[in-house]
């Protein structure tokens, strides 16, 4: 799924439009991915998943591609020492793009099923516990 | 609206918020003196034994304590990782070298006499401990100037009236207070409010909104004087002509008024002050004086915090060679930010390591923009203030110093814990100062053409911060922050998370002063 999911991605930037719909929203979910790392995560864990400092590398993490995108929601979601939570920072649905992006973008792979909308609305922190 | 009880609560207001001549007055020596900090100056007796403090970090807190322990007799050493006394409270001027984490490295090019503050920037006039002791160490202020109804608010929605145009905040003030009081007084003298205003209550009304609002003798708003004009009062030659008011519709479907409470924040009233020549004359002030007698460790990294019975156990390590230390106590303060100290080992019960990682630091990022002349006092009149405005940058400060100068710096600051703080700080230096020149552009087109160099920091970048000020919410505060304002042992902690002035030197301060009492009394009885 994630080899295919990347040849639809480099084939999508040329052939969008031609696509059927999942596999537009695929690569849309994919752009947005994208788009929220490098506007966003890597203000802490720098361009290309390098890290730095306290900052841990997301390039080739065995534990994000072990553990995958339930994984990388709930780091999201709740955040932990420096990591801040994103709870009122990000939509549903961009938390599931991020989630769903990092384990199989740079040099992560991952066998770990993707997150969905309805999953991670259930585990939405409340607003009294989202800084 | 229609029970007694609240038509008394709402006439109690609306007797309050026209003022002391219609009620009894009781509303604003109270709500003024609510703003102060419950500072007060510690006032230590001298002891006879010199009980040893190891105090981990050279910021706010850190200082204060050390300036009241070193006061009361106590042996004090400092152990700070940068090479610098501040933390947070910084100053940046031409010249200086900052790497930030990840790699990227700035030398500043201001010119001598201008700077940035990257961390805080203002002591309100309400932070008393600050102009304590800034009056203590003879730390000179000058005034800082945040309201400004000369600078602009500015939107960019073109879906909404009024985008894209710099509005004088005076503009914003003079027309919502006319509008509102305009329609109020409107449904008021046509009787819809008769059930909770009985006659005498509004007759007051009435001429409260008149007065307030600047409404003509039919109730209606045609703009005042303080909005200012199309044509200004001159010479015989020019008679001014009023400006016309923005309407109703144009006023609230700009959204345009969701800036007012940024206007009229407590923390934004004046008076405020800054330090001149920059904040950190605050930090170095403590450090200078003749009552200051800790020993100071710069540039050594806390890399275990140990106890047992009989003290504290503080092992440091060179920043640069990796040389470690070891220094002990009695006691030890850690002022260590909770984003940085939950990866120190140490020697923490469980329930203060899961409270030390349950403290978030908020993102926020500022620039620092030379500009070869000051073109917003020379051709708009802005001598200091901040200009709001939407989209990626929230603000642009203009400098309270060297009025009528030749050069200037701008300080772009961004919102503290939202995305577009950490939009930038995603960006290379460069970058930051490229998109807030851009944006700073958009305001004064002049801006380009005058560029000369910037400088930025953003918090989550910055060594030994890991971000700019603990963030806390409803849960957490009510659940981790008892935790560490208990001592662990022998170690007790203080800094800005730890005070509900987050952010603020204030806090820091509060924090450390209630850590040093803590100190204090147990050094005191040997404990």
């Amino acid at each position: 799924m994630t080899v295919a999911r990347a040849v639809r991605a480099v084939l999508a930037l040329s052939l969008l439009g031609a696509l059927p719909a999942h596999a537009q929203n695929d690569q849309a979910a994919a752009a947005d991915g994208l788009r929220l790392y490098t506007t966003l995560c890597q203000a802490c864990h720098m361009p290309d998943g390098a890290g730095a400092g306290p900052y841990p590398k997301l390039r080739d993490n065995p534990t994000v591609r072990r553990a995958g995108p339930a994984y990388v929601a709930q780091w999201v979601l709740f955040g932990y020492g420096a990591m801040i939570p994103f709870c009122n920072l990000l939509t549903v649905d961009e938390v599931v793009d991020i989630a769903n992006w990092l384990p199989s973008h740079l040099g992560n792979t991952t066998a770990a099923p993707p997150v969905d909308p309805e999953a991670i609305r259930a585990q939405w922190p409340s607003p009294a516990s989202c800084p | 609206m229609k029970q007694p009880t609240v038509a008394g609560m709402t006439r109690r207001r609306l007797v309050a918020a026209f003022g002391a001549a219609l009620g009894s007055g009781l509303a604003t020596q109270a709500l003024s003196a609510g703003l102060v900090s419950d500072f007060q100056p510690p006032d230590f007796d001298r002891l006879d034994r010199a009980p040893r403090v190891v105090i981990l970090g050279a910021g706010i807190a850190g200082l204060v304590s050390a300036f009241e322990l070193g006061r009361a007799g106590f042996d004090c050493v400092i152990i700070e990782a940068r090479e610098r006394v501040g933390g947070r409270s910084w100053t940046v001027r031409g010249g200086d070298r900052f790497t930030e984490i990840g790699g990227a490295s700035q030398t500043c090019g201001f010119d001598p006499g201008h700077y940035l503050n990257p961390g805080p920037w203002r002591i309100p006039y309400h932070h008393r401990g600050m102009l304590h002791y800034a009056r203590r160490l003879g730390v000179a202020v000058q005034p800082l100037i945040q309201n400004n109804f000369a600078a602009y608010v500015r939107h960019g929605d073109t879906s909404r009236p009024l985008a894209g145009r710099n509005l004088p905040q005076r503009m914003l003030v003079a027309d919502y207070f006319g509008r509102t009081a305009e329609m109020l007084a409107s449904c008021i003298d046509r009787g819809m409010l008769d059930d909770v205003l009985d006659p005498p209550l509004k007759a007051a009304v009435l001429a409260g909104l008149r007065a307030s609002g600047c409404l003509d003798g039919d109730y209606a708003y045609r703009g005042n004087v303080y909005r200012g004009w199309d044509v200004p009062p001159g010479g015989a030659g020019q008679p001014p002509v009023p400006s016309v008011p923005f309407s109703l519709r144009d006023l609230f479907a700009s959204n345009l008024v969701s800036w007012l409470p940024e206007i009229f924040d407590g923390q934004h009233q004046p008076t405020l002050f800054e330090p001149v020549g920059g904040m950190d004359r605050m930090p170095t002030g403590f450090v200078a004086s003749p009552e200051f007698k800790a020993r100071l460790r710069l540039g050594r990294e806390v890399a275990e915090i140990r106890q047992d019975d009989n003290g504290v156990r503080i092992v440091h390590r060179d920043a640069a060679t990796g040389g470690t230390e070891v220094e002990t106590g009695d006691y030890c303060l850690c002022t260590i930010p909770a984003s940085v100290l939950y990866r120190i080992p140490a020697d923490f019960p469980a329930d203060i390591r899961t409270a030390l990682a349950g403290i978030p630091y908020g993102a926020a990022s500022k620039v620092g923009l030379q500009f070869a002349r000051r073109f917003w006092e020379e051709d708009e009149a802005i001598y200091g203030g901040i200009t709001y405005m939407d989209g990626s940058l929230r603000g642009i400060a203009y400098p309270s110093h060297g009025f009528l100068g030749a050069k200037g710096v701008l300080q772009a600051e961004y919102d503290l814990d939202t995305r577009a703080a950490l939009e930038y700080s995603a960006l290379s230096p460069a970058d930051r100062v490229q998109r807030a020149l851009n944006v700073a552009n958009r305001i004064h087109l002049q801006a380009l053409d005058s560029f000369e160099n910037g400088f930025s920091v953003a918090w989550h970048r910055v060594p030994y911060t890991h971000g700019c000020y603990g963030l806390w919410s409803a849960d957490s505060r009510a659940r981790l922050m008892p935790v560490l304002t208990r001592p662990a042992g022998r170690v007790h902690f203080a800094g800005e998370h730890l005070s509900y002035l987050p952010a603020w030197q204030e806090g820091a301060l509060l924090s450390g002063l209630e850590a040093t009492a803590a100190i204090y009394q147990r050094g005191r009885l040997g404990q």
